[in-house]
């Protein structure tokens, strides 16, 4: 498939998303942030100190996973919206408010978004202020946030799943360069870790 | 929606957040880091303090055993500036596995750091610093505020800070005043009210440093303003001289000829160690045989042993008493007194508070043992605030401040100092336990 081509779907595919359930999405993640904010406020702790420490080198690992939450919340979650159009229900026959598009709705889901990455980063912050809790035998943190935990939920699934297909489709792709039919191999890298060896890696 | 397109999306909407989320690491996350251990951090003042001897003594008493298991004792040396203690407690609030703090070694460095732990809820026991300024949040980049507000609005109280000591103001100048008096001899003309008489022939000089560099002015500012506008009749009329000093700016040289010009008979000196000795060595090189007509008075921590060697009687007043160590019967109070032996000491200083804020961390710990966390050392810090146990003395600490605590003076006796007056709430009484002290009345 030629590349502008890709492009140019993807692009069609990703504004079929810009909708309002879209904002209900931004809207759920930010009342969990506000609900993070407020646990952490009641722990004697405060969010000004979390942003203060964040202003401070270094900055570490968490501003890539910041930086992924806004890739996700801009790119992956309108396309989510389009492709459950497609495969559940005809936008049309969405609740009127969950399908409406209006002008500077675009803008508005930036601007929360950029408001979730920010969060998202502070809110490996706010864990690390809350210092260890030694519960019996098990230890956290003291302060465990639920936007986070939620995050990286799919971190298992990365790294049993997605990991190793990405690593076999790259290194089949590289061995058979002329190979007429990418998706092909796609699909048997796929199948192969589904069915065999990832089940072999979760047991 | 065609096929390759669905495929397409899908993969993205996959591939995007999962990526994501596999390089995220969260930093020294409990349940990936290998035989995790709670850290209590000790900044002393360096290698051979009394801080780190009475560290290390408190980690060989069972208390601290008890805990060992699943708690570390760090001992770390104090920076010796404001801005590199502003550095180290970033760090250690950067440190999900530091349970609690205790110092830092000076109250300029306390000040400057104690901002920090607030910000991640750190409980800090404070052996060492005894200035008002210490437990209290302020601009560090404007003017000190006037110590007798700190109390109010709007400078509000650390609630993780615990001061082991007595607060530098009243009870430390509560102290200086009336050793001023007691060497004056002015106790006695207060009794035939002749306080003309002595005026003119006893002048007291107050030298206060101030360098900001070293949080000096932190530890000194309340004492000398509460020594300035002090309004006891039988003390105030009598300070003919006041003098501020920043190292960083003014010159040693300066303040030596104000001395000999205003010739006092008795010199305050309120700031750390370099100051005293550099203006000792000034006083001494430009006028040896002078030394014997002064007499100083000087803060513990503003003391090195070697200021007696100047020819000067010099009079220190200290927190400490080694009395109340010397006839302590406890165990842990045994293990203390071996590790000073170790240490080749004639006799015990100030290492009992590192060793008792050990114990009393300790305590608590074991206390908090179901759910160990910060929030639990420090609630319970507070909840047991009127008897928190050391090795031979109970300290009350309200609202963070340290009760019901005395100020000894300590005194030339033969070739070194020992206690000769203690000095609680205002009254003087002598200190019975040392030799010298029988000549006192």
């Amino acid at each position: 498939m030629p590349i502008g081509s890709v492009a140019k779907t993807v692009s069609e595919h990703w504004k079929g998303g810009i909708v309002s359930g879209l904002l209900v999405v931004d809207a759920v993640a930010l009342s969990l942030c506000l609900l993070d904010s407020a646990r952490f406020s009641s722990k004697g702790l405060s969010l000004k100190s979390a942003l203060s420490v964040l202003q401070e080198p270094p900055v570490g690992k968490s501003v890539w996973l910041g930086l992924a939450v806004l890739v996700f919340f801009v790119l992956a979650l309108p396309m989510a919206v389009a492709l459950l159009s497609a495969l559940l229900s005809p936008r049309e026959h969405w609740p009127t408010y969950l399908g409406i598009r209006a002008r500077g709705m675009l803008l508005s889901h930036l601007l929360l978004s950029g408001g979730i990455s920010l969060f998202t980063v502070t809110a490996v912050t706010m864990q690390t202020l809350s210092g260890w809790t030694k519960d019996g035998e098990v230890w956290r943190y003291s302060f465990l946030s639920f936007w986070l935990s939620l995050v990286l939920l799919g971190q298992p699934a990365y790294v049993f799943y997605l990991s190793p297909i990405i690593r076999k489709f790259l290194v089949r792709a590289v061995a058979k360069p002329k190979a007429a039919n990418v998706r092909e191999i796609a699909n048997d890298v796929t199948k192969e870790v589904l069915t065999e060896e990832g089940m072999d890696r979760a047991g | 929606m065609p096929a390759g397109r669905i495929s397409l999306a899908a993969c993205l909407i996959c591939l995007l957040p999962l990526a994501c989320c596999s390089i995220a690491e969260l930093p020294s996350d409990p349940e990936k880091v290998r035989n995790p251990k709670f850290k209590i951090e000790l900044l002393s003042g360096g290698s051979g303090s009394s801080g780190e001897l009475g560290a290390n003594a408190a980690m060989k008493t069972e208390k601290f055993k008890a805990i060992s298991a699943y708690v570390d004792l760090e001992i770390e040396t104090d920076p010796t500036s404001s801005d590199e203690a502003v550095r180290k407690a970033k760090d250690l609030r950067r440190d999900p596995s530091v349970l609690a703090v205790i110092g830092h070694s000076r109250s300029g460095t306390t000040r400057a750091a104690l901002p920090y732990y607030a910000e991640a809820a750190i409980p800090v026991l404070m052996p060492a610093a005894t200035s008002p300024y210490a437990l209290y949040a302020f601009n560090e980049s404007e003017a000190r505020p006037d110590v007798k507000r700190l109390r109010r609005d709007p400078y509000v109280r650390f609630p993780n800070a615990f001061r082991m000591l007595p607060s530098d103001v009243p009870h430390q100048v509560d102290a200086i005043r009336a050793a001023a008096k007691k060497i004056l001899g002015i106790d006695k003309f207060a009794e035939s009210k002749q306080l003309d008489t002595i005026k003119g022939a006893t002048r007291i000089m107050v030298i206060c440093e101030t360098t900001r560099r070293d949080g000096s002015d932190v530890y000194t500012k309340p004492m000398c303003d509460s020594l300035r506008e002090d309004n006891d009749p039988w003390f105030s009329p009598l300070l003919f001289a006041y003098r501020e000093i920043d190292l960083d700016t003014g010159d040693i040289w300066g303040v030596a000829t104000e001395v000999f010009a205003v010739k006092p008979k008795l010199v305050i000196l309120l700031g750390y160690p370099e100051f005293a000795r550099n203006l000792l060595e000034e006083l001494k090189e430009r006028a040896p045989k002078h030394m014997r007509d002064y007499q100083f008075i000087l803060p513990d921590a503003c003391f090195v042993p070697d200021l007696a060697d100047f020819g000067s009687e010099i009079y220190v007043t200290s927190p400490f008493n080694p009395s109340e160590s010397l006839g302590c019967k406890s165990d842990e109070a045994q293990k203390l007194r071996d590790a000073v032996m170790e240490n080749k000491q004639k006799k015990p200083t100030d290492e009992i508070f590192a060793f008792d804020a050990v114990l009393i961390l300790a305590a608590v710990v074991k206390e908090c043992e179901q759910s160990l966390n910060r929030q639990c050392i420090a609630e319970t810090l507070e909840r047991n605030h009127a008897s928190l146990a050391g090795a031979c003395q109970s300290y009350d600490i309200e609202a963070g401040e340290r009760q019901n605590a005395s100020y000894s003076v300590y005194a030339p006796c033969g070739k070194e100092l020992a206690p000769f007056w203690v000095v609680q709430k205002g009254e003087v009484r002598c200190d019975a336990n040392w030799k010298c002290s029988k000549n006192c009345k």
